[in-house]
């Protein structure tokens, strides 16, 4: 497994007209390897910036990210906010998986029968000839998720995937990716904003606050795998639900 | 097909009355028009007329599309080119291709490089902004996953970029396809044309031969008609996901 560690980041966004926001201020935070980390925090307090400067999709001024690749893992994974938008709409399911496949040694028809290969181990069923605009809302997610987790990745980044879906298929999502997260080990960061699911999928729930951004507080979230939902009305569930929530609120008074 | 029957019914109609009201001599009824139709269709002239008019009309779409894509991409990707350019580009734009008839004769003469040149620079003026509007739509997570799995330039224009931009061109062939047409129709009734559905109609009514000015222009909206369905029809086949989620 490997290491995960953010040193002294700083980072300040400049809007011309409308002076400097910064955000990270010698910001340090270490994530557990192999475990799901939750990042929750009312809006605009960091959250994405900091995926978005793991994933190198946003410059930094200083500070050090450091993934401790191991020889398999790569690239980063991150499933977007919008994750249906992230599919290539002119591309098959199987196309928008084998175009960042990055076994480039391979063929197309290699390539296909590692992705089908892939997924039946993982009892995957997907329409692999259609098109995504042809597929549920469910086999979209799975493509957007099997693209991320295929290679490997040393770490798997969510950006409050969940968003926009209705309670039920939440739910549905929730365990898809935890079963998917199981045979794919890797370090899964998950920003939401949802403190019950949060606490449902982490084993750490890490509160942020303040400007620039402060951590608040780190809860281990002590509840054995697997998870079922019928979890969510339990003592234990509420236990760790209260803490984190109190610490929440209390990280939205900070300012 | 039963609505479309019931449409040009209810078209041939208020022709028929509209006829009335004008007076035959001048808007002959539609059963005339189309009597006269069926006694033109043996003659190998009308062939020559309405394949002059297309022929010119493709070609000139053709060369139109490919300048525009061409230019709109020029100035999509040069963010300096297209400051410079915007002003001049939209003030070209805004004067009709009719109206500068008079430059492209001392350009182009009258054969027909002039013709297949005004539908060319129709199209291309339409289709230069419609490409320029379609690099602007790129979604920005596309751009974002572009960058995040390290897609080459190469790899980013093939697979994000130009499917992107596709739907965009393709709506902008579609509305130069009508524009090129009515160009290329005026070209052939006032740049001295021997040959085309334009020569034919603007003959046709110096004489009032009427019959044959409404032949002429039933056959234009046929041709109108069928090139948008043709161009419908290879738009369902390249871009299917336009539109769909």
């Amino acid at each position: 497994m490997s290491t995960f560690a953010i040193t002294n980041l700083n980072k300040t966004y400049v809007r011309p007209g409308a002076g400097h926001q910064v955000v990270f201020d010698n910001f340090s935070l270490n994530f557990s390897p192999g475990a799901i980390t939750a990042i929750v925090g009312k809006n605009g307090c960091g959250k994405t910036t900091l995926l978005n400067c793991i994933a190198g999709l946003t410059p930094y001024e200083s500070g050090i990210i450091h993934i401790n690749k191991s020889n398999q893992a790569s690239a980063i994974g991150f499933v977007f906010q919008n994750y249906r938008e992230s599919l290539l709409p002119w591309l098959k399911n199987i196309d928008n998986i084998t175009c960042t496949l990055e076994q480039s040694n391979l063929s197309r028809r290699q390539k296909y029968d590692y992705i089908k290969h892939w997924a039946s181990e993982r009892n995957i069923v997907l329409p692999w000839e259609a098109y995504p605009y042809q597929c549920s809302g469910g086999q979209q997610q799975l493509v957007v998720l099997m693209r991320e987790l295929i290679n490997q990745p040393a770490v798997l980044l969510l950006d409050e995937p969940f968003a926009a879906l209705d309670y039920e298929k939440r739910l549905a999502w929730r365990q898809q990716l935890t079963a998917l997260w199981e045979k794919t080990p890797t370090t899964i960061i998950l920003v939401s904003h949802d403190i019950e699911e949060a606490v449902y999928l982490a084993d750490e729930v890490i509160v942020l606050g303040g400007s620039p951004t402060k951590i608040i507080g780190r809860h281990l979230i002590d509840i054995p795998r697997p998870r079922m939902p019928a979890l969510l009305s339990s003592e234990v569930f509420f236990k760790s639900y209260r803490i984190v929530l109190q610490s929440f609120m209390q990280a939205t008074t900070i300012l | 097909m039963k609505f479309h029957l019931i449409g040009i019914a209810i078209v041939f109609l208020f022709w028929e009355i509209l006829s009335l009201f004008v007076g035959r001599l001048f808007l002959p009824s539609p059963m005339t028009v189309i009597n006269h139709l069926v006694t033109l269709l043996p003659t190998p002239d009308l062939y020559v007329d309405i394949l002059a008019t297309l022929k010119r009309t493709v070609i000139g779409l053709l060369f139109g599309t490919v300048s525009g894509v061409v230019l709109g991409t020029l100035l999509g990707s040069f963010r300096p080119l297209y400051k410079v350019l915007q002003l001049p580009v939209d003030f070209i734009r805004s004067i009709p291709a009719t109206a500068l008839f008079p430059l492209f004769i001392v350009l182009f003469g009258l054969g027909d490089t002039v013709k297949i040149f005004v539908a060319a620079w129709a199209a291309c003026l339409i289709i230069l902004i419609n490409t320029l509007y379609g690099l602007k739509s790129v979604s920005q997570t596309r751009r974002l996953l572009g960058k995040l799995k390290r897609f080459s330039l190469f790899k980013t224009i093939r697979l994000i970029i130009i499917p992107s931009a596709l739907p965009y061109i393709a709506a902008g062939i579609r509305v130069s396809l009508s524009f090129a047409l009515v160009v290329e129709l005026v070209a052939e009734m006032f740049l001295g044309s021997n040959n085309g559905l334009g020569h034919r109609i603007f003959s046709a009514a110096s004489v009032l031969a009427m019959e044959e000015v409404y032949v002429g222009i039933l056959l234009i909206g046929v041709m109108g008609y069928g090139l948008n369905s043709l161009m419908l029809l290879v738009e369902r086949r390249v871009i299917h996901w336009s539109g769909r989620g």
